[in-house]
């Protein structure tokens, strides 16, 4: 079972950070909280931190190349 | 942490259930929600990146020159059960406890299938050189003949396909028939490959005006003879790892994070199936109006009662009036 080189190939690297986003996000504040409205509330703003912080460190890093 | 709210029932067993299944401690404890949660993120993280490195980034390998396990799989055995084939495999894989070396593997039963590689340094009797693509049906079994360890005989039925200027003459699609010299190496019998890749001299005839007899080298793999259980969680030798970062390039290391970032998420899942959520239980806002749970924010302080100000009123008198 292997993905599609050519997929593969065609996909910048940055991509999959999204899916481990995701999954830190939500196994991290399950850890911290019982409520599943409230697992989801926290991942979804953590999900967003994380998702902005690494896009502002693309932007710095883009602008600084 | 309100272990008070939630019943951990055994929590030792259910930190074991967590570790050995992700989501299963939890799922004893009656937390459906988060074995859901856990069980659907760890594993879909680990299977990503099981498939994203072609099965060939979980492996156990006792450090080939200081016996020590490799860091990487310490993550990685985090998520229990599905990483610990591994180390069983390992043992099957190198019996001494070091890998085996590839020119030193003997073959122990028939091997036959599909071949797929290359017939290199092809010289042919009247003195011309090529090389050429070659695929066709393979069949190889160990020899009677035990003056060398690597006795074999073989052979190979199929068609050269011709990749650039340098065939000699021989067109694309030729028949040839190749009989094994000499077993040069032989990829390990327990590796996570479902193909067997190998090297070996031979001697062989193309049909046609432009054929005749030559000898060369065959390298290349028969492909898909090796078991399910003879691959999955094999390790890979030094030979291996080098060709899987040539086949999967920067994947092979996004797999390899994958799969340990899978394996210390479930540590914290782990975490939780014994101690309980960290911060509290998720409601603490509405029932007791104190923010307990916002580790972010600024510790809790005792409520005080707030009084309107008024003008003309100092600072002075107004801490006074609450006071």
């Amino acid at each position: 079972m292997m993905l599609d080189p050519l997929l593969a190939a065609n996909m910048n690297v940055t991509w999959w950070l999204l899916p481990l986003v995701v999954t830190v996000s939500l196994v991290y504040n399950a850890t911290r909280y019982e409520l599943p409205e409230k697992i989801l509330q926290r991942s979804l703003r953590m999900g967003v931190a994380i998702v902005a912080f690494m896009g502002g460190a693309l932007v710095f890093l883009f602008l600084l190349s | 942490m309100p272990a008070q709210r939630i019943d951990l029932k055994n929590p030792i067993l259910a930190a074991a259930l967590a570790w050995l299944v992700p989501g299963l401690g939890h799922a004893y404890q009656g937390r459906w929600f988060k074995a859901i949660l856990y069980s659907a993120c760890i594993w879909s993280t680990w299977f990503c990146g099981w498939a994203l490195g072609d099965g060939k980034v979980v492996y156990y390998n006792r450090d080939m020159k200081r016996g020590r396990w490799t860091a990487g799989y310490a993550a990685q055995i985090m998520v229990g059960a599905a990483a610990l084939p591994a180390i069983y495999q390992t043992g099957r894989a190198s019996p001494g406890g070091r890998p085996e070396d590839r020119s030193q593997i003997e073959l122990k039963g028939p091997l036959s299938g599909t071949f797929d590689g290359a017939l290199a340094g092809v010289s042919f009797t009247d003195g011309r050189k090529a090389y050429f693509r070659v695929g066709g049906q393979f069949e190889m079994q160990p020899s009677d003949d035990d003056t060398f360890r690597r006795s074999v005989t073989g052979r190979l039925t199929g068609t050269v396909h011709t990749v650039d200027e340098n065939d000699g003459g021989v067109p694309d699609g030729t028949a040839v028939k190749v009989s094994i010299n000499y077993l040069e190496s032989l990829e390990p019998e327990v590796f996570p490959s479902p193909h067997r890749a190998l090297k070996c001299q031979v001697k062989g005839r193309m049909e046609g005006p432009k054929g005749g007899d030559f000898s060369a080298d065959l390298r290349g793999k028969v492909l898909n003879v090796r078991s399910l259980w003879n691959r999955y969680e094999a390790p890979l030798d030094a030979e291996g790892l080098e060709a899987a970062h040539g086949d999967l390039g920067k994947y092979f290391e996004i797999a390899l994070v994958y799969t340990w970032i899978a394996g210390l998420l479930n540590l914290l899942a782990i975490w939780d199936a014994f101690e309980g959520p960290a911060y509290g239980y998720g409601d603490e806002d509405s029932t007791t109006g104190k923010k307990p749970d916002d580790a972010t924010g600024p510790p809790p302080v005792a409520a005080t009662p707030v009084v309107a100000p008024v003008a003309g009123d100092s600072l002075a008198d107004q801490i006074s009036a609450t006071g």
